[in-house]
């Protein structure tokens, strides 16, 4: 279905206009709760916290970069909810070139590039504080893309916020430097 | 981001270009919000506030007629435009315009493979075909049909063509194997070029000239025209490809390899690019920078040396390809292993030599025109990876090797960062590409980077070498040092300007052409 800004992209950088709901994190989605759709994506193979619907798939700067692997509305017409996704920086940056305006980055990291367990957190002002909380527990990078994954909320519903970098610290995560990002929706085909 | 308009524009004449805009495309396909739709047109490695490169607005014609409509509301209202194809140009500005308030004409979405001819070995397509789209389509149809893509395999065939891009394999000269073009000027007009200028012309795509003067180049890297279908040539699979890699242990061999490539190209015993890749390129494409050195500047001595025993590289690492007939590649391989690989201390590879190795995988898969992205890990080197190339053409010889790696590699080195380099031999002249590579995030070392991308601009120019591409910031400099004559090209290109686009409408600023009475200097 044609829709509209279906082809934009390039829009790498955070959006300015998203919060994250005041109490998000965490939330812990009960089976009583309408399941969200989040689909991961990662060039390894994580097991992050599954207690929402999870759809997994595998990431490489290859599929990251061609449409037809990762079109910004096609996801969001597959009724994905929330995106989570981790891999080089290059790939996310290519990744976040197909989303398009259909999809607001509501977070985007940078993890071990400063130091062991140095993290750069590009997000709302707002939700730094309960982010860094939860950080000092985090013990590896598929416990935060659990975290990530469990933050519900929709990107068009968020008042506008200057975004901000948070320097923060976690325990030394075992790996290479990554990126991350976590991006909602923000409107309705 | 503010709402901005376009240069000399009221807003109620933007509002109305606006609503036209949206009668010609569609009001999806018109895109205003500088928050949640116009970031798409940013570019992502400014040096420079993105405000100096903001857009206005977007439109996004999906047809000729639309593009026609477009370019006649734009007349009417007096808006510039800004031209993009698929918009990944994002080492010399992204899918930015030059000037802020210009409305981005993006063409993405007219995407159609209109032809592939097998039996002549061509084909033909839009602009918003990226080398991935057309490499799928023809493994899709079973086509015996080669293409070039540049080395991020996103980007796209006809706007790299225009921007007078290069690839690896031997039709890696992409203008030179572009034939047939449909361009719409900016009264409207739509100009089939050459033989397709010729009613029912059988040949449009298989001679490039026509009769009289050759009007495509003039579309290419310049405003006076929207480019909207060309022909390409491409390769036929050849019946065989033998790649391969020569390591060098020593700086200083970059003059011998060089002297020596060269009879090797000009007789074509080398057919496609003949690449001479810095280890740092290598390097990069592969691992990060923290995992040898977390100081601050250059890499050191030591780090680079514990590198190339890592990564069984050389100091510069040679790679071309053998095409043809197996006994044809065979003989060829023998001259290039003779006059190459005898380099004291040289080390030629062959595939099951470099298995593994990303670095030969990527190149192995360009040099046969499989379109990948391996080359963009270059940004994982440093954190928050942003880039911008200085592209300076060079004589194959060593002396100017030499001296152009020198010119480039010092001052990079005393600016605070890594050399990252490879020069790649074309028919006659070498494409020096220096990545320079800079964190976005750190506003210190975008300004190093800026001011070292100005200087290197002036030491080039001094030297006797131009540049052949830029970043948007640098377009007017580099123009202005092509000032022979009193800038006598400049001053064509200027007539030309104002002839074919007497209203300014078309991307001003493209490469230093601006529309009369509207540079920044006769601005300010």
């Amino acid at each position: 279905m044609a829709t509209r800004r279906n082809f934009l992209v390039g829009a790498a950088g955070l959006c300015g206009a998203a919060v994250f709901p005041v109490g998000a994190i965490p939330i812990a989605h009960s089976g009583s709760e309408r399941a969200r759709a989040v689909l991961f994506l990662s060039d390894r193979s994580g097991r992050p916290e599954p207690d929402i619907a999870v759809e997994r798939r595998a990431l490489s700067l290859d599929l990251a970069a061609d449409p037809m692997n990762f079109d910004g509305a096609a996801l969001l017409q597959q009724g994905h909810t929330a995106l989570m996704a981790q891999g080089t920086p290059t790939t996310l940056f290519a990744l976040r070139s197909q989303l398009g305006s259909h999809w607001r980055v509501i977070v985007k990291g940078l993890h071990g590039v400063d130091g062991p367990g140095l993290h750069r957190l590009e997000t709302a002002g707002a939700v730094a504080p309960d982010l860094a909380a939860v950080l000092e527990g985090v013990q590896d990078e598929d416990a935060f893309a659990a975290v990530l994954m469990r933050l519900s909320g929709n990107a068009s519903a968020m008042s506008t916020a200057e975004n901000s970098v948070q320097h923060l610290r976690s325990r030394h995560w075992p790996g290479r430097a990554r990126a991350s990002l976590l991006a909602w929706p923000t409107r309705i085909l | 981001m503010a709402k901005i308009l376009p240069p000399n524009v009221s807003e109620a004449a933007f509002r109305s270009f606006v609503a036209a805009a949206q009668n010609v495309v569609g009001k999806p396909y018109v895109f205003l919000d500088p928050d949640w739709d116009l970031t798409a047109y940013q570019d992502q490695y400014a040096t420079t506030p993105k405000e100096m490169h903001q857009a206005s607005a977007a439109v996004a014609p999906a047809n000729l007629a639309q593009v026609q409509g477009i370019l006649r509301e734009a007349k009417q209202h007096g808006i510039p435009l800004w031209t993009i194809s698929t918009g990944k140009n994002f080492a010399y500005g992204g899918p930015a315009p030059r000037a802020a308030g210009t409305v981005v004409l993006d063409l993405k979405r007219m995407n159609r493979i209109i032809e592939v001819n097998e039996k002549h070995a061509y084909a033909v397509v839009e602009p918003g075909v990226s080398y991935f789209d057309l490499y799928r389509h023809l493994q899709k149809i079973g086509s015996k049909l080669w293409i070039d893509p540049a080395a991020p395999g996103w980007g796209g065939v006809l706007g790299n063509l225009v921007d007078h891009g290069a690839g690896y394999t031997p039709y890696g000269d992409h203008l030179l194997m572009q034939c047939g073009m449909e361009v719409v000027l900016a009264d409207g007009k739509v100009v089939e070029t050459a033989m397709g200028a010729l009613p029912g012309s059988k040949t449009t795509h298989l001679y490039k000239y026509g009769m009289g003067p050759w009007a495509d180049g003039l579309f290419t890297q310049s405003n006076f025209g929207v480019v909207t279908r060309i022909g390409i040539w491409l390769m036929p699979e050849p019946p065989g490809y033998k790649p391969y890699m020569i390591t060098y242990e020593n700086e200083d061999d970059l003059h011998e390899i060089t002297e020596r490539v060269r009879p090797l190209k000009l007789n074509m015993v080398i057919p496609n690019a003949a690449t001479t890749v810095e280890m740092l390129w290598e390097t990069a494409v592969q691992t990060q920078k923290r995992d040898y050195y977390t100081g601050k500047g250059p890499l050191p001595d030591s780090a680079r040396k514990k590198i190339r025993e890592d990564l069984r590289i050389g100091v510069w690492n040679f790679y071309a390809a053998a095409y043809g007939p197996p006994p044809i590649m065979e003989t060829n391989i023998e001259v290039v292993r003779d006059v190459l690989a005898s380099i004291p201390g040289a080390r030629m590879y062959f595939a099951d030599e470099r298995v593994g190795d990303v670095g030969w995988e990527y190149r192995e898969r360009l040099m046969r025109g499989v379109p990948n992205m391996t080359e963009y890990n270059l940004m994982n080197w440093i954190p928050n990876g942003g880039h911008m190339d200085f592209s300076p053409i060079s004589p194959v010889t060593g002396e100017d090797a030499v001296r152009q790696y020198h010119l480039i590699r010092d001052r990079c080195n005393k600016a605070g960062f890594d050399y990252i380099g490879e020069m790649l031999v074309g028919w006659r002249d070498m494409h020096h590409i220096f990545c320079l590579l800079y964190d976005v995030s750190d506003t210190d070392e975008k300004r190093r980077a800026h001011a070292l991308f100005d200087e290197l601009i002036s030491a080039a120019a001094d030297a006797g070498y131009g540049e052949y591409r830029t970043h948007l910031d640098f377009m007017d400099r580099i123009a202005d040092t092509y000032g022979w004559n009193g800038g006598a090209q400049q001053k064509l290109h200027q007539r030309l300007k104002d002839q074919l686009d007497p209203a300014g409408i078309l991307s001003p600023g493209k490469m230093g052409i601006w529309p009369k009475g509207r540079s920044p200097e006769v601005q300010s």
